[in-house]
């Protein structure tokens, strides 16, 4: 196990790194630089300018003095909002998107395993049918149109909710459930058909043999092994969100990195773009690494490959 | 001796989108405390079903016990709600199947597979169902018992999964064990271990043994009785001694006579039936086997044999057994039938 682990670190490394210099390439293909876009600037202070945050040099250069910097956990100065560090905005900014984020996947994962099971369970009748409807429709509409209906109809009609904001309990309902509203739908599906799999095994034909009850056949034997192809699918999921969040936190006025991250490209902000783009691949591969570790932990078959046999 | 199963004229059907599929028509036999019934039969001809229906694991929808009784241990089986049959299921009636490979919880140990019936149904702390589970590994002849407990299926191999399956089966000590087809997959020294082993502790724990097999090695090495289908029909029943000995139904002949034998020229091509089972859809009105049997007479088409006891239990549903059919040698053992006319 230890083995493993050192090893994937290696690999998420490895992973970064390719992330890192692909968009610092990218990044600079763009045309123009961060000095020439909003006013005219006069050319002896743009170049100045460009001397100071160390533009001038060969783009080489400046990639091994990220790279340095980077070694540091130094992300630079933001080249827009002057006074801070992309350091700074991250932390900032982050707690909103992770709150937001980690609201819509407990909301997604819940619902979305319930209904699967509700629907697999129901096969082929009423709940099946109307929990399949929730998940087409999760599916095909768009978050941020689920996100201005919520808040036209609950907030601005209804007068239930806040319309934008984040200032309390009231505030996070409509944007996590516009967030997490495709997960639902993405998790109900394929909960239903692993389910569906697994209930016509003949294990589960030997629980039955066994006398236990339905309910019992359902929690001990059906589900841990109908959700092991979900939780393969999480590590990707939780980063659907984490970007999801960019959208939402638009809509909803969320003081969240989301914003900072949009802004960043038009604004060529070349340290705030490389600082959140790390930052998200850095949370994506981790991610994955901890989906990896924890569907060990659930199918006892996956442990054996890394070990001795 | 004390009948413990008392099955009369089961018919089980399935609801289809294409019609309604007669698997089990009036099928009956019984089963006495300790004693070993096989269910010999092709592929399709309601031997399974029949296993389903006692325990009362029939998929529903579709399938549905049309009529008959199933009386176990004084109950009427069809009558009890799904919950007494809970309490049934496993405690009094286990059930091994057909593939090792996938009968157990692959997410799961084997002594929470063991274990899981004993707490539920004797009421067992988790320490005693588990000393229980390690005695019934190792009754059930699996080395190094205590290891061995704590391992996932898939460090086990088949037949010794097989053996698992057993022991879950097993463990609550039930009175009836149904054997569907237990060494179908397994390789046949595989299967010999397994069917010693059923003998074994059928002996030790006086378990009565349904099983459902198409391999008549298999019913010789542990059946009392045999009971042998076609088509949802019971076509022949008698004791294994007097089945073997002196078959009497042309479906068992052909049954026997396709058995492979070592001491027959190699050479010599395998006796074969020819033709296909009846359409279940649409059973035909008389005997089952009459289109693929070679002494179907006129009558055999028209209308559905009745049932001709030939004394000890033996019985038979074949119209050569008529007093008016001519007189007929059986093809296995050279013996005339229907009383040597």
């Amino acid at each position: 196990m230890t083995r493993y682990i050192v090893k994937r670190a290696g690999y998420m490394i490895a992973t970064l790194w390719v992330i890192i210099t692909l968009t610092f390439v990218l990044m600079h293909a763009l045309p123009g630089d961060p000095f020439l876009n909003p006013k005219k600037v006069p050319e002896p202070i743009r170049q100045n300018m460009l001397a100071k945050y160390g533009l001038d040099k060969p783009l080489y250069q400046q990639y091994f003095i990220y790279l340095e910097n980077l070694s540091r956990g130094e992300l630079g100065y933001s080249l827009r909002y002057t006074q801070r560090t992309v350091n700074d905005m991250i932390r900032d900014g982050f707690p909103y998107s992770a709150d937001l984020g980690v609201r819509a996947l407990i909301f997604a994962i819940t619902t979305g395993l319930t209904l699967g099971i509700i629907a697999a369970l129901n096969h082929n009748r009423g709940w099946d049918y109307t929990a399949m409807l929730v998940a087409v429709f999760g599916v095909s509409v768009p978050n941020f149109v689920v996100g201005t209906l919520l808040q036209y109809l609950i907030s601005v009609k209804l007068r239930l909710l806040p319309v934008t904001g984040w200032e309390g309990f009231k505030y996070t309902l409509l944007p996590s459930f516009a967030l997490g509203l495709w997960t639902v739908a993405l998790m109900a599906r394929m909960m239903r058909t692993t389910m569906l799999e697994v209930l016509n095994q003949d294990y589960i034909k030997t629980a039955k043999a066994k006398g236990l009850s339905s309910r019992e056949i359902v929690w001990r034997h059906a589900i841990r092994n109908a959700i092991l192809p979900v939780v393969t699918i999480l590590g990707p999921l939780v980063v659907n969100i984490i970007t999801g969040t960019l959208v939402i936190e638009t809509i909803f006025a969320i003081p969240g990195l989301g914003r900072y991250y949009v802004q960043s490209i038009n604004n060529l902000d070349y340290p705030l773009i490389m600082g959140t783009t790390i930052f998200y691949a850095a949370l994506l591969i981790l991610a994955i690494f901890l989906v990896d570790i924890a569907y060990s932990f659930i199918d006892p078959r996956i442990r054996l490959v890394g070990g001795k046999e | 001796m004390e009948k413990l199963l008392e099955v009369k004229n089961l018919e089980v059907s399935f609801f289809t989108y294409g019609g309604e599929v007669h698997a089990v028509r009036g099928v009956s036999f019984d089963l006495n405390r300790g004693e070993s019934v096989a269910i010999v039969g092709e592929s399709g001809c309601g031997k399974s079903v029949t296993a389903q229906a006692i325990m009362r694991l029939i998929p529903s929808p579709p399938g549905v016990i049309k009529s008959g009784s199933i009386v176990f241990d004084g109950r009427e089986i069809t009558a009890l709600t799904d919950r007494q049959m809970e309490k049934i299921r496993g405690a009094e009636m286990g059930m091994i199947f057909q593939d090792p490979m996938t009968s157990l919880n692959p997410t799961m140990t084997v002594e929470r597979q063991i274990s899981e019936g004993l707490i539920k149904h004797q009421g067992l702390s988790a320490r005693e169902a588990r000393s229980r589970a390690l005695e019934m590994l190792s009754l059930a002849g699996i080395p190094r018992p205590e290891e061995r407990m704590s391992q996932f299926p898939h460090q086990f191999s088949g037949g010794m999964r097989q053996r698992v399956m057993i022991a879950i089966a097993l463990a609550c000590s039930p009175k009836l064990l149904i054997a569907d087809e237990p060494t179908t997959a397994l390789d046949v020294t595989i299967q010999a271990q397994i069917i010693d082993l059923m003998k074994d502790l059928q002996s030790k724990l006086n378990t009565s043994i349904i099983l459902i097999t198409h391999d008549l090695g298999v019913v010789a090495g542990l059946a009392n009785r045999v009971v042998v289908m076609y088509a949802g029909q019971v076509v022949e029943s008698g004791s294994a001694e007097r089945l073997f000995a002196n078959p009497q139904h042309p479906y068992t002949w052909g049954l026997l006579r396709a058995v492979p034998r070592m001491d027959r020229d190699i050479r010599e091509e395998l006796h074969n039936i020819p033709g296909t089972p009846p359409d279940l859809f649409a059973p035909p009105p008389g005997c089952p086997f009459a289109p693929r049997c070679g002494y179907a007479m006129k009558i055999c088409h028209r209308e559905r044999p009745e049932v001709t006891s030939l004394g000890d239990g033996h019985q038979v549903s074949c119209w050569l057994q008529h007093p008016l059919a001519p007189a007929t040698l059986s093809p296995v053992n050279g013996g005339a039938i229907n009383g040597g006319k």
